[in-house]
C-alpha cells in the first residue's frame, strides 16, 4: 500500500473545494507553514492524513476521503471543508505528502464512515412492508394529483398572458413571474418553477424581448400540455418531459442504464448560482463515440461542488445517462485509469456538423437550451462575433455576452478549436484549445 | 414561411388575441402538418401551440452565417516570458496578492513589465486585455505595455474600442502632417524632430507660421528649439526678443542664454557683474534702481511677482540667467564664492539667485556645492531640484553620507536618486535600519522609499535583517522584506 493511489490534484481543484476565498488565502498560507507531522495518504478507499500544529496544545487532526471526497477535522471552525483540510490537500497537491500506512484515527474515521453507508443502504435495500408500500403510493398520488394542479393553473396563466397581450409585461417586473414560480414551488413540480423564473429578466433584455419572451412562453405551453398528458407520450419524451417538470431520477435508476465507455473529455466547467443554490455544469465529450453530455452537480451554501472533473483532462470512464428522447445528462459509473492531460480534444466538428447535431436533439428535446460543441475555426468580429470554420460556414456567439476580446487576444485571427454551449442566442464559450494549451474562455 | 406566420403570431400576442383576432394564412411544407390541425382562427392555446411549432423548426432549422474572416495577428518575433511569470502578471493584474493593496499590486505589474521590457520578452496573448485596460487607465505604463504586447497587441488594439487606439502601432517619427493638423503637443514633437534632424529646416517652419500662431503656442514651440540649438540661431532669436509677447521674449532669451558666446550671455554677464561687487572680501550686491528696456528686452519680468520686492525680483532673475560661469571674476571655484561673506541686504536675494541659476543652467558643479552649502537650511523643494541635476554617484554619495548623520534630511532627497540604488545608498540605508536607535526617526518613510529603490537582488540581506530585530520592529520591517522578495522573484520568474 505504499503506492499513491491516484496522482495529486491541481492546487486549482483544491481551490474549488474551498467555501469561500478567505479559506483558501488562510489554507495557502497555513500549507506554507511549519508544524505539520505525521501526513500521509494511502489506504482504501484513498485518503489523506495529518497533523496540523494550531493554536491549542494537541495538533489538529485531519483525515480526508479523496474519493468522495469529504473531510474531518478536529479544529472547531464551521467552514467545511475547514482550511487545515485544505491546506493539507494543497500540501499534498505540491508533492509534500508521502505514500504512508494509516494512523489508528485515520482507520477509525474510514471505518465509521463505511459502517454509517452500510446501514443506509441497508435500510434503503430493505424491502418495504405493505403499510410502507401504501403510504408511498398514497404520497405519489397526492403530488401527482398536486402536479396535475399546478400545471392547469401554469396554462391557464399562458393562455391569459396571449389573451390580455404580452406587451405590458417589461414595465411588470418580476413580480407576476415570481408569483406563478412559488404556485408551481407548492405543486411540487420545480422543474416548471424554475422555467418560469428564467422568463422574469427576458422582458428586461433590451430590443427584441417580446419575440423571446413569446418564444419562452409558447415553449412552456408545449411543456406543461405534454405533462398533463404523458400517457400518450412515447417513453423517453414522457421521461424528458418528466425531467422538466422537475421529477427526480434516483441515482440507482440512472446508474442501472445502459453504460457508454469512452475516453470523456472535459470540455467546459461552468457554475450558476440561483436561489443560494449554487450548480455546476460539467460539459463532456467523448473521444470516440463523439457523444455529449453534462454532469451536473449542486451545492447548497457552504458547500463544495465536486472537482474531480478539471477543464482540459480526458478520463477513460463509463457514462450511464438519465433517461430522455435527447439523451445529456449523465452520471460517472465506472472510472478506467487516471485522468489526463487532453490539450488537443476532439472530434472537432464543423458548423454543419454541430448544427445538424443540435437538432437532432431538439427533435427529442425541443426545450433544450444549452448543447455543448466542439468547434474549429477562426473568431471574426463584428455585431454579432462569429465562429467560421474552415468551410467558411459561421455560428454567431451570443451577443449578451459583450465582445470576446480576451478570446480575440488568444485566438490572433488564427484557427482555434473552441469548446462552447450551443444556445438559441448563439454560442457561450466555454474553454479556447491553441493547440498546446486550455485556457477558460 | 415561417417568418411570416411569426410576425402574425407576434402582432396578436402583443397586444392580445381579445383585441386582435388571429386567422392563420394556409401553410405548406414541413410546419402545415403542425398548423392545420390548429384550425385556421387560433385562440391563446393555439397560438402558443403554433408559436412553439415555430420556434423549434427555427431553432432546430437554424443556418450557418457566411461571414468575413478576421485578418490574422502577423507573428511575433521576440519570445514569450516563462509560464510562471506570466501567471505571476496575471494575478498581480487581478488584484494579486491578497495581503498588498490594489495600487501595490499594480506598481509591482508595473515592475514586471519594465523588466520584462528591458529583457525583450512578451507577455502572453490571454493577458492583452487586461494590459489594454491598465494602460488606458493609467498612461505612464503604455509604453512598457507596448513593448511587451508584441504584434499581436497591436492587431487587438486596431480592432478593439476606441479606448485602446493609444496601443495601435505607430509611425516610429513624427509626421509633416502632426505640423498641420496635430495637436499642440504633436506639433511640439515634430519641429523638436526637425530641429534635431535639420535645424535651419525647423526655423525656417517656424519663422513662416509666426505670425498666426498665438502666444502660449509660439512659446512653446520656440522652446522646441533647444533642439539642434547652434550659432546660426542666434540672429532670429535676437530678433524674437524684438517681439512684443513677453512669454515669447522669455523662451528666446532662455534659448540665446543656453547658447555659448552668444551676445545675450555677455549682456547677462556685464548686467549681474555690475550688480555685485567685492569690498574689504564681502561680496556687496546692488540690484538695480529700474528695469530698463534693454532688461525687458531680455526677458527680465519687470512687474513682481505677489509678496516680492521690484528690485529683490530684477536681482534674482539677472543673477539666474547670468552665465554662472562669469563668476570667476571674482572667484575661480563656485566652493570659493560661496565661501565669502555675503552683505547682510542683498546676500540672500544673491544667494537665492544662484541656486536658481544652477537648477535653470542645469549646472551639476554647482548644484553640488550649492547642496553642500545649504542642505537642512532651505527649502526642500529647492534642493531637490538641485539634487536633480547632480551626477548619479555624486548624488548617491552625498545621501549616503546624510543618511549617517541625519535621517529624515535625507529621506527627502531619495525619490530624486534614479532607481535601483547604488551601493553605497543601500549599504547606508540597511546601516541605519539595524541601528535601534537611529532608525526610528524618519523610518517609515525611508521604508517606503526603499521598497523601490533596493535592487531586488538584497532581498536575502533584508530578509535577514528583519529576523534579527525585535519583534515590534519586525512588523514594521515586514511590508519592506515583503515587496523586496516579491519584485525578486518577479526578476527571477522572467529570466
Amino acid at each position: 500500500m505504499s503506492e499513491p493511489t491516484e496522482p495529486p490534484w491541481t492546487a486549482e481543484q483544491v481551490q474549488g473545494l474551498a467555501p469561500d476565498a478567505a479559506s483558501f488565502a488562510a489554507a495557502r498560507k497555513l500549507a506554507g507553514k511549519s508544524g505539520w507531522s505525521s501526513t500521509g495518504t494511502g489506504g482504501s478507499p484513498s485518503g489523506l492524513w495529518g497533523l496540523c500544529q494550531g493554536s491549542g496544545s494537541t495538533p489538529y487532526q485531519i483525515c480526508v476521503d479523496l474519493a468522495e471526497p469529504a473531510y474531518r477535522c478536529s479544529c472547531p471552525s464551521r467552514k467545511f471543508p475547514c482550511k487545515h483540510a485544505l491546506a493539507l490537500l494543497l500540501r499534498w497537491s505540491a508533492g509534500q505528502v508521502a505514500a504512508e500506512e494509516p494512523p489508528l484515527w485515520m482507520t477509525e474515521w474510514t471505518t465509521s464512515r463505511e459502517a454509517r453507508a452500510t446501514k443506509k443502504a441497508e435500510q434503503a435495500a430493505a424491502p418495504r412492508t405493505e403499510a410502507q408500500e401504501k403510504a408511498a403510493q398514497r404520497r405519489a398520488d397526492k403530488r401527482a394529483e398536486s402536479v396535475a394542479a399546478g400545471i392547469a393553473e401554469l396554462r391557464t396563466w399562458l393562455s391569459d398572458q396571449v389573451r390580455h397581450g404580452i406587451a405590458g409585461l417589461d414595465q411588470a417586473g418580476y413580480r407576476p413571474f415570481e408569483q406563478v414560480a412559488a404556485r408551481l414551488v407548492d405543486a411540487q413540480a420545480p422543474g416548471l418553477a424554475a422555467a418560469v423564473r428564467r422568463l422574469a429578466p427576458v422582458p428586461s433584455s433590451g430590443t427584441g424581448w417580446e419575440q423571446r419572451l413569446l418564444a419562452e412562453l409558447s415553449l412552456l405551453h408545449l411543456l406543461s400540455g405534454a405533462a398533463a398528458n404523458p400517457d400518450a407520450l412515447p417513453d423517453d419524451l414522457a421521461a424528458t418531459v418528466s425531467s422538466r417538470v422537475g421529477h427526480a431520477v434516483t441515482t440507482e435508476q440512472v446508474l442501472a442504464g445502459p453504460p457508454v465507455r469512452d475516453r470523456w473529455q472535459v470540455v467546459g466547467t461552468r457554475d450558476d448560482t440561483e436561489d443560494k443554490l449554487t450548480s455546476r455544469r460539467v460539459w463532456l465529450r467523448g473521444r470516440d463515440t463523439g457523444r455529449a453530455a453534462l454532469i451536473l452537480s449542486f451545492a447548497m451554501p457552504g458547500q463544495a461542488l465536486p472537482v474531480d472533473l478539471v477543464l482540459g483532462t480526458e478520463l477513460d470512464a463509463d457514462l450511464t445517462y438519465y433517461p430522455g428522447a435527447a439523451p445529456l445528462r449523465a452520471l460517472v459509473a465506472a472510472r478506467h485509469g487516471t485522468p489526463r492531460a487532453c490539450p488537443v480534444p476532439g472530434p472537432a466538428q464543423t458548423v454543419a456538423q454541430a448544427l445538424d447535431e443540435v437538432s437532432a436533439a431538439l427533435a427529442g428535446d425541443p426545450w433544450l437550451f444549452q448543447w455543448p460543441v466542439l468547434l474549429r475555426g477562426v473568431l471574426a468580429p463584428g455585431s454579432p462575433w462569429h465562429l467560421v470554420d474552415p468551410d467558411g460556414d459561421a455560428l454567431p456567439l451570443d451577443p449578451a455576452l459583450g465582445e470576446p476580446w480576451r478570446l480575440a487576444a488568444v485566438a490572433g485571427g488564427h484557427e482555434i478549436t473552441l469548446a462552447a454551449e450551443w444556445g438559441p442566442a448563439g454560442l457561450r464559450p466555454l474553454a479556447v484549445y491553441d493547440g498546446t494549451e486550455v485556457a477558460r474562455a | 414561411m415561417s417568418t411570416s406566420i411569426w410576425s402574425d403570431l407576434m402582432s396578436s400576442a402583443l397586444v392580445g388575441t381579445d383585441r386582435r383576432r388571429l386567422v392563420l394564412p394556409g401553410t405548406d411544407g414541413p410546419l402545415a402538418a403542425v398548423l392545420s390541425p390548429l384550425g385556421t382562427e387560433l385562440d391563446p392555446d393555439g397560438l402558443l401551440s403554433a408559436a412553439a411549432a415555430v420556434t423549434v423548426a427555427r431553432r432546430a432549422g437554424q443556418a450557418a452565417a457566411r461571414p468575413q474572416r478576421p485578418e490574422a495577428a502577423p507573428a511575433e518575433t521576440l519570445p514569450y516570458a516563462p509560464a510562471a511569470a506570466q501567471q505571476r502578471l496575471a494575478a498581480l493584474l487581478s488584484g494579486g496578492d491578497a495581503e498588498l493593496d490594489r495600487s501595490t499590486n499594480r506598481e509591482l505589474a508595473g515592475e514586471w513589465l519594465r523588466v520584462a521590457a528591458g529583457r525583450g520578452l512578451l507577455a502572453g496573448p490571454a493577458i492583452l486585455v487586461a494590459l489594454l485596460d491598465l494602460g488606458s487607465s493609467d498612461s505612464s505604463v503604455r509604453a512598457t505595455v507596448r513593448a511587451v504586447g508584441g504584434t499581436r497587441l497591436g492587431w487587438l488594439a486596431l480592432q478593439g474600442p476606441g479606448r485602446w487606439a493609444w496601443a495601435v502601432q505607430q509611425e516610429e517619427t513624427a509626421q509633416p502632417s502632426d505640423w498641420d493638423t496635430g495637436r499642440l503637443a504633436d506639433r511640439v514633437r515634430y519641429l523638436g524632430e526637425l530641429r534635431a534632424r535639420d535645424a535651419a529646416a525647423g526655423r525656417d517652419l517656424l519663422l513662416a507660421a509666426w505670425p498666426q500662431e498665438k502666444a502660449s503656442d509660439l512659446a512653446a514651440l520656440l522652446a522646441a528649439c533647444d533642439a539642434g540649438l547652434g550659432p546660426d540661431d542666434e540672429p532670429w532669436l535676437e530678433k524674437a526678443l524684438d517681439d512684443r509677447r513677453a512669454q515669447v521674449r522669455e523662451v528666446a532669451a532662455r534659448l540665446l542664454g543656453a547658447l555659448p558666446g552668444s551676445a545675450y550671455r555677455q549682456r547677462m554677464a556685464d548686467r549681474a557683474l555690475a550688480c555685485v561687487h567685492v569690498a574689504a572680501r564681502r561680496l556687496v550686491a546692488t540690484p538695480p534702481t529700474e528695469c530698463d528696456d534693454a532688461m525687458r528686452r531680455d526677458g527680465i519680468t519687470s512687474k513682481a511677482q505677489q509678496g516680492t520686492g521690484e528690485r529683490t525680483q530684477w536681482l534674482r532673475q539677472i543673477i539666474e540667467y547670468a552665465p554662472l560661469d562669469c563668476w570667476t571674476a571674482y572667484d575661480e571655484t563656485p566652493a570659493g564664492l560661496l565661501s565669502r561673506k555675503f552683505d547682510d541686504t542683498w546676500g540672500a536675494v544673491f544667494r537665492a539667485g544662484l541656486v536658481r541659476a544652477a537648477i535653470t543652467q542645469r549646472d551639476s558643479a554647482w548644484a553640488a556645492v550649492l547642496i553642500h552649502d545649504g542642505l537642512g537650511l532651505r527649502d526642500m523643494n529647492e534642493l531637490r531640484e538641485l539634487a536633480a541635476i547632480m551626477p548619479e554617484p555624486d548624488l548617491a554619495e552625498l545621501i549616503a553620507a546624510q543618511l549617517r548623520r541625519k535621517v529624515d534630511a535625507a529621506v527627502r532627497l531619495l525619490d530624486v536618486l534614479p532607481q535601483p540604488w547604488t551601493p553605497p545608498v543601500a549599504e547606508a540605508v540597511l546601516e541605519c535600519l539595524a541601528d535601534d536607535e537611529r532608525r526610528r526617526s524618519g523610518w517609515w518613510q525611508l521604508l517606503r522609499h526603499a521598497e523601490w529603490g533596493f535592487d531586488p537582488a538584497y532581498a536575502p540581506r533584508a530578509r535577514a535583517l528583519h529576523d534579527s530585530v525585535p519583534i515590534p520592529d519586525q512588523q514594521l520591517l515586514g511590508r519592506f522584506t515583503t515587496m523586496l522578495q516579491i519584485r525578486h522573484d518577479i526578476h527571477q520568474e522572467l529570466a
